[in-house]
């Protein structure tokens, strides 16, 4: 649940000729400041009303590789296939969660998470969604051969059972408040199991598909360019059927053909747009950019430091560099100020919608700090790290990375320290976060992680605990861990913030990964369609059933 | 005559084979794998990556897989692709069209007004020979990269007369949405080629024989045709080969640019993903296209000019 994601797939010399030459109404370090435009408060976009015969939308910068909703986890998978195959609640723009496949469910003991189906819900072949399918299509993420994207969002959960006609238990092996809202994301979500067994190993391919219960099916796919959904006929739940006959998502990678797609109406919108198309599409005559507020996404850049060996290992040293980044500087000028500075991994993207918000900010204006070169240098110098060298590998593919480690590299040098900055190809990029060998030639890299809802709790022990899955330096804390195990355990919004922060106070000391910024969510939105929302809550739900002519 | 054409469809295959051998090879020993692709930032159990890699046939060493792919080649099976389970002729064919037209429309445009250019500045020397001269200067230093952001900004999204990414349906709707591309690409082309027309034609006209036949008073478009245009066609034609051919790799950029949902496209996204057998399908259609041209080109000589019709000069 909690994923990097390699932005941009052209080959290196290409994006380097196209950045330089295509760009040029927006080149990332122009100086432009964009000022978000809408409150926090606002969680979409004004709703849908009337009916749509097509709707177009940008895919993302690749085609998905799988319609399965379990197989990958990123931005093309989870911006479409929610629509497809949506998961057992319906996750709300505010991130709130209400009923889906699931008409009502609760948490009678904290081991055990209770669903009650909705009797009348069918998959788009008709045959209705039965608790023998729910549990195949749960348990799925816990079969080694599925290789689930989400089977960390599992680690808890020791069996499913159907406890009526219509009912299923998940039943977990220590109290976890936090797992329920994994099923209002695509690790929840649900497909028709005859069908799937059926497929084999082919269930999710382009000419194979998948049976699922959502408001679109997928109707065409050239598994390159375009991938185009029908809306499901007779819905099963009338009050969220779609209001576009279709949509067609285009996939495509060039940050000024994206710009000038949605410029010219080709598109009629994007979540998820990169940096560099700011400028122009602030400028848009036919349609609106939206900038979200500080903490309007859960995504969150960051330095991962690889292993707690070499220069790096110095927690002073990871002290210093931090405290040497110019965060806000980088937010302006390499993000086109739609970003903001991060001082806490999870920061006001995991909190700011939640009750305990008070409890979160407080904690979070404590680890607020301005750069201050002078006494990272000192730190530095104390750890006896002056004139070593550490290196930080980045993906080239992204124009973005490699600016950010060129900055970090000035920021190195300016403590007393040499940074070798080195960019990988995607694949060998990818493989930092999948192959201990490949990490250990890099002292760190770079990430774009995210977690599809906001919760603190479940972004910390993804990297800073033992079990998690993001875990790459083996870090640990027996603090950290206990906070974080009561915070799962705790159902008490306020209660559960308390713990996290205080995890939080020795994650942000130690360090194992160093915050940078946090992306603020971009959405551009044609005036012919509205509906869109405005919040990270697009990522695995239905998202364009709510979509319509203004 | 029949000789000449076996003998280059040999030079063809022998091409493809050991083009086909060296492309699978580069892909193997890049690193990476394509199941790493599919499973993400997903670490899967041993068992479970081994399952995958046996069902892509990635657990075989590398003389067996490219002896299966040969034989399924051979039988007109290009395979399935690595990461969408689609056929690799269904991924490959439906781009193939688009980037075709794009290409041949192009070529088109470099044709006609690279000759034309060309022509009117051989036959009209002075000033209009220099303005000619200077156009071409300007766009022989216009690469298609920089020539597809100016005519975007430009045509498409001030002006709105084309669309700025994609295609229409239709044959009306794609040739509307390739020309900008297609122009893109065409700029340095047209520049190449009217300098390369300019000087094969101004060397005839200077010719002995065609300023004899002049004078003796012979019409002019007869002389032009028979003795000048005739007579300069073989550098032209190898140009025109050689430009179509590199035409078909500036695709990769331009379709980029323009979004349009050519092979270009489909090429890049399938080295990112080392889809093998598709990476491997689309470059040899890009060698095949670079032989096929030269092949036409020498054969089209070959009818023009009777003496290079013997296989020994033109191999």
């Amino acid at each position: 649940m909690k994923r990097r994601t390699l932005r941009a797939a052209l080959p290196v010399v290409a994006a380097a000729l196209l950045t330089s030459a295509c760009s040029g109404g927006g080149s990332p370090l122009a100086k432009s400041g964009s000022k978000s435009n809408f409150s926090t408060a606002q969680a979409t976009t004004a709703p849908g009303v009337g009916p749509l015969a097509n709707l177009t939308w940008y895919g993302d910068y690749r085609a998905p590789y799988s319609e399965d909703p379990l197989k990958t986890a990123d931005y093309p998978e989870e911006t479409i296939l929610g629509n497809v195959c949506p998961p057992l609640l319906r996750t709300n723009a505010d991130y709130s969660l209400s009923p889906g496949i699931a008409e009502s469910w609760s948490q009678p003991s904290p081991e055990h998470v209770v669903f009650n189906l909705n009797p009348r819900a069918t998959f788009s072949d008709g045959h209705p969604v039965t608790t023998a399918d729910v549990i195949y299509s749960l348990m799925r993420n816990e079969d080694p051969n599925e290789a689930s994207n989400y089977s960390d969002s599992y680690t808890d959960v020791t069996s499913v059972t159907a406890t009526g006609p219509e009912q299923v238990t998940v039943n977990l092996s220590k109290p976890d408040y936090l797992f329920v809202r994994n099923m209002g994301i695509l690790a929840g979500a649900i497909v028709e199991k005859a069908f799937a067994v059926k497929a084999g190993a082919n269930f999710g391919n382009a000419n194979v598909g998948v049976v699922c219960a959502g408001p679109y099916t997928v109707s065409s796919f050239d598994g390159t360019n375009t991938m185009v959904l029908k809306r499901t006929p007779n819905y099963w739940d009338p009050a969220h059927a779609a209001k576009a006959a279709s949509v067609t998502f285009t996939f495509m990678s060039d940050p000024s053909a994206i710009g000038n797609a949605l410029t010219a109406g080709t598109l009629d919108g994007a979540f998820d747009l990169p940096p560099s198309t700011v400028p122009q599409l602030s400028k848009a005559a036919d349609g609106k950019l939206y900038v979200g507020a500080a903490g309007s996404t859960t995504q969150n850049i960051d330095l991962i430091i690889s292993q707690l060996s070499g220069t790096l290992g110095d927690v002073r040293v990871r002290q210093a560099l931090s405290m040497a980044i110019d965060r806000n500087g980088i937010a302006q000028t390499l993000f086109n100020g739609a970003a903001d500075p991060l001082y806490a991994v999870a920061g006001p993207g995991f909190w700011e919608s939640s009750p305990a918000k008070s409890v979160y900010q407080a904690a979070y204006q404590k680890l607020v700090q301005q750069p201050d070169v002078a006494a990272a240098g000192k730190l530095v110098q104390e750890a006896g790290a002056t004139g070593k060298t550490f290196s930080i590998g980045y993906a080239a593919s992204s124009p973005t990375d490699a600016q950010l480690a060129e900055v970090l590299q000035q920021t190195g040098d300016s403590i007393g320290l040499k940074v070798k900055i080195v960019g990988l190809p995607d694949q060998q990029y990818g493989d930092l976060f999948i192959d201990p060998k490949a990490r250990s030639a890099y002292d760190s890299f770079l990430t774009i992680n995210y977690l599809e809802y906001p919760e603190a709790a479940d972004m910390y022990s993804s990297y800073a605990t033992k079990a998690g899955a993001q875990n790459f330096n083996g870090w640990t804390d027996p603090t950290v861990e206990a906070d974080i195990l009561k915070a799962q355990g705790s159902e008490n919004q306020t209660q559960r913030a308390e713990y996290v922060v205080a995890a939080q106070a020795v994650i942000a000391k130690a360090l194992p990964w160093i915050p940078i910024v946090a992306p603020r969510a971009l959405l551009f939105q044609n005036k012919a369609v509205t509906g869109a929302p405005l919040t990270f809550s697009y990522m695995d739900n239905a998202w364009a059933a709510t979509m319509g002519a203004p | 005559m029949g000789r000449l054409v076996l003998h280059r469809l040999g030079g063809l295959l022998t091409t493809l084979m050991l083009s086909s051998v060296v492309i699978f090879g580069s892909l193997y020993l890049a690193p990476g794998s394509p199941e790493d692709v599919l499973f993400g930032s997903r670490q899967p159990t041993a068992a479970a990556r081994a399952a995958v890699a046996h069902r892509l046939h990635l657990d075989q060493p590398l003389p067996v897989r490219y002896w299966d792919w040969l034989v399924g080649v051979l039988h007109g099976d290009l395979g399935t692709s690595m990461v969408t389970g689609q056929s690799v002729a269904d991924r490959v064919g439906g781009h193939l069209g688009t980037s075709l037209l794009l290409v041949t429309l192009s070529m088109v445009i470099v044709i006609v007004i690279g000759t034309g250019l060309g022509a009117v500045s051989a036959m009209r020397p002075g000033a209009v020979d220099a303005t000619a001269n200077a156009v071409t200067s300007v766009s022989v230093t216009v690469p298609s990269f920089v020539a597809a952001s100016l005519l975007i900004s430009v045509f498409a999204v001030h002006l709105g007369w084309f669309p700025e990414s994609g295609v229409g349906s239709g044959l009306g709707g794609e040739l509307h949405g390739l020309f900008l591309p297609a122009v893109a690409m065409a700029i340095m082309n047209c520049g190449f080629l009217a300098r390369i027309s300019r000087n094969a034609l101004r060397e005839e006209l200077q010719k002995e024989h065609v300023q004899t036949a002049l004078v003796r008073g012979l019409p002019r478009w007869a002389v032009l045709r028979d003795h000048v245009f005739r007579n300069a066609l073989p550098p032209i034609i190898t140009a025109v080969a050689l430009l179509t051919s590199g035409t078909f790799a500036s695709t990769l950029i331009v379709e980029t640019a323009f979004a349009v949902p050519g092979i270009g496209q489909l090429t890049i996204s399938s080295v990112g993903q080392k889809d093998f057998p598709v990476v491997q399908a689309v470059s040899l259609l890009l060698v095949a296209a670079f032989v096929i041209c030269n092949a036409a080109s020498d054969l089209i000589q070959a009818l023009i000019d009777p003496r290079l019709r013997t296989t020994r000069r033109t191999a």
